[in-house]
């Protein structure tokens, strides 16, 4: 089974042509995105992405392209990331469930759990457990 | 109170912007209305091209043989899309161009308005940045934002797409903004690592066969003297990849030619057979370095110097990656040399290696009677015009004969579009690098399939009176393509050839051009001097025989110990 990998990506939202090349670094490269999500994190447009990417050959270059793209602040790959699923029903209630579980107008929730993060920033890269 | 087109100009030459390309329309003809007085008391020259593509090649080579953006506007809609062509150029080239194009009224953006093209869709992925200027206030700081994003970093193109709506608000005070504020946004660091250094200086003096790989970058951060220098300290010999050939003068007894797909066999036996490789402003690229596997064979020593950290990083591993500018970090790396103290004498290397310049010479330089061979030619031309004139390109077999054997004497000096291979690039090029270094020569090396893409430019290099001057490779037919037919698509040769349209000197008359046929390398000369004289755009058609070959060679996916020599349709 491919390995998923985790990613966060924090930046600049001018407007949604900064979601569209984020996830164009990934379809330069001929990759896939399993889930994505995101939302404005501040009233001055930074934005926080999280993507779920299957694993290939091409997702190094891909990441590094990524933080080195006008607007994006740094990109985290979060590295032992697990990923737990939540269903959150029509009703309102969380269940914490897999994504087959979900009915239509129901809304899943990826939340990853992770110590290590690896950060790249316009060419620099950094590391560093948070535990 | 000035208008949103009033404070784009004055934005625009509050960065130092001399010269426009472009083409008016709706969308952006309020910039125009704007610099009328501009233009009449000479603070800004515009130069009304016959296509957008044309427009952003021209800013393309004036940025390139000047070391500043070039700039060009264009309508919204097909004016737009027209750039797109022009702009990936200058993108794969990191070549710095500020392109401002018109986009319908806010109100109508997005209803299939009349001229409307999704500029931040199109060019998002094709140029370093585009951005959708919102509101008046916005302008004079994402222009500011566009120049510093397009020379800072890797350079390359920056697309500012203005409603029209905008141009015709106005303000009441324009607040100039001292520094750009572009969030999300970083110079890449000069990194000056004092071990990384020792450690680069140590692989290098240790070596006993190193060599230095010059790219596109020592032309950007303007590094060719330090480069020899070192060369010159540590004895060692340089090869460049194509667009590095622009960075090194090939006069100094110490270079030995571009390596790579078409490049000089010389230079790639001298990269694979070197044992240390210093690579200065250039990246792995898949034309320089065929095979990645074929290089990491050779269990060389790799140090890079790159101002993008993670060239570093690609298919080759480096042993060495040293950060920044090129400039910069080859004065450090001298010291650091100095420091530690020469250990090998590389003349048996430096020997091995002119060995190979004139075995392979015996390769090169055939010559055919009743034939003008194209090494000739232009070893005519370049002995016709001054050391310092800047050459262009188009694309095609006469773009790869002028990679081995146009020989560059002063950086800056050789203009190609060696990443996207653009077809047209060669004549408004050379436009736009003549309106740069208007004291310069100006020679567009092209194709008659290159030139014509991009030809009718010619009208406005008579009407501007930009005196650049044309030599047409005239072989009828699209060369490099049939090439590769011939040679490795069982000569199943189709949908290449031209027939006897156009006939060139009658073309360029007809634009008001001089126009020249030169069946004699006699009359190569002659017609380049008579141009000169005259100072007027020029064309010199040069016959070339469909079979002739852009050679060396490699096979398809091949290594570059698989270099082709001779003519395989001849046997050996």
């Amino acid at each position: 089974m491919t390995q998923e990998k985790v990613v966060r990506v924090i930046g600049y939202y001018r407007d949604p042509g900064y979601i569209e090349r984020v996830a164009g670094a990934f379809r330069k490269l001929l990759m896939d995105i399993n889930w994505i999500q995101g939302r404005k994190v501040s009233d001055d447009g930074l934005y926080e992405i999280y993507l779920g990417v299957p694993y290939t050959n091409n997702f190094d270059i891909a990441i590094q392209n990524l933080s080195k793209t006008v607007d994006v602040e740094k990109v985290e790959v979060l590295e032992d990331a697990v990923v737990t699923t939540y269903v959150i029903k029509r009703d309102g209630s969380v269940v914490r469930g897999e994504t087959f579980e979900a009915k239509e107008y129901d809304i899943v929730v990826f939340k990853p759990s992770f110590s290590k993060i690896t950060t790249l920033s316009w060419g620099i890269v950094s590391g560093k457990n948070i535990y | 109170m000035p208008s949103g087109a009033r404070i784009l100009v004055d934005s625009l030459k509050r960065e130092g912007v001399k010269v426009i390309f472009g083409i008016p329309g709706l969308s952006n003809m309020q910039i125009y209305d704007a610099f009328v007085e501009d233009i009449q008391n000479g603070e800004l020259r515009h130069v009304l091209m016959r296509h957008e593509q044309a427009a952003a090649h021209a800013a393309d080579g004036y940025a390139r043989a000047s070391g500043v953006p070039g700039v060009c506007t264009a309508t919204s809609g097909p004016g737009a899309t027209n750039l797109v062509t022009g702009l990936i150029t200058a993108y794969w080239d990191s070549s710095p161009v500020i392109a401002i194009t018109g986009q319908v009224p806010r109100s109508s953006i997005g209803k299939m308005a009349f001229q409307e093209a999704d500029a931040m869709g199109v060019f998002e992925h094709i140029t370093k940045y585009v951005v959708e200027v919102k509101k008046i206030e916005e302008i004079p700081l994402w222009v500011k934002n566009a120049f510093y994003i397009a020379t800072t970093g890797r350079p390359g193109p920056v697309v500012v797409d203005i409603p029209r709506d905008i141009f015709y608000e106005k303000m009441d005070e324009v607040k100039w903004p001292e520094k750009p504020i572009v969030r999300g946004y970083k110079e890449f660091p000069t990194i000056i690592d004092r071990q990384k250094l020792k450690k680069a200086a140590e692989i290098l003096i240790n070596a006993e066969r190193p060599i230095i790989l010059a790219g596109t970058g020592v032309v950007w951060s303007n590094a060719t003297q330090e480069v020899l220098e070192l060369a010159e300290l540590l004895h060692m010999p340089i090869i460049s990849t194509f667009p590095g050939k622009s960075a090194i003068p090939h006069d100094h007894p110490l270079y030995f030619g571009p390596m790579g797909y078409y490049g000089r066999a010389e230079a790639s036996m001298a990269a694979l057979e070197s044992d240390a490789m210093l690579v200065v402003g250039a990246r792995f690229s898949d034309r320089t370095i065929t095979s990645y596997d074929e290089m990491i064979e050779t269990r060389k020593k790799f140090i890079m110097i790159n101002i993008d950290p993670s060239d570093g990083e690609r298919a080759i591993k480096v042993d060495v990656n040293l950060v920044g500018n090129a400039k910069i970090l080859l004065k450090e790396l001298a010291k650091a040399v100095i420091e530690l103290g020469m250990k090998n004498d590389h003349s048996a290397w430096l020997k091995r290696l002119k060995e190979y310049k004139e075995y392979y010479a015996q390769f090169y330089y055939h010559d055919e009677p009743n034939k003008l061979k194209p090494w000739k030619v232009l070893k005519t031309i370049r002995n016709a015009i001054p050391r310092d004139a800047i050459v262009t390109t188009g694309v095609g077999q006469h773009q790869m004969w002028a990679e081995v054997f146009w020989e560059v004497l002063e950086p800056r000096t050789f203009l190609s579009s060696t990443g996207m291979g653009t077809m047209g690039f060669g004549l408004p090029a050379a436009m736009g690098a003549k309106l740069a270094k208007p004291d310069k020569v100006v020679v567009d090396l092209d194709g008659d399939g290159s030139f014509l893409m991009t030809g009718n430019n010619l009208a406005t290099a008579v009407d501007e009176h930009i005196p650049v001057l044309s030599v047409v490779f005239d072989n009828r037919t699209l060369g490099l393509v049939r090439q590769v037919q011939d040679l490795f698509f069982n000569r199943r040769v189709v949908g290449v050839d031209y027939g006897p349209s156009p006939d060139f000197v009658k073309l360029a008359e007809a634009f008001g051009a001089l126009g020249y046929n030169a069946t004699s390398y006699e009359e190569i000369e002659k017609s380049i001097k008579a141009a000169i004289r005259e100072d007027m755009p020029a064309v010199i058609r040069v016959p070339i025989d469909k079979d002739e070959l852009a050679l060396p060679t490699l096979p398809p996916g091949g290594r570059l110990k698989q270099v082709i020599l001779r003519d395989p349709r001849k046997g050996s």
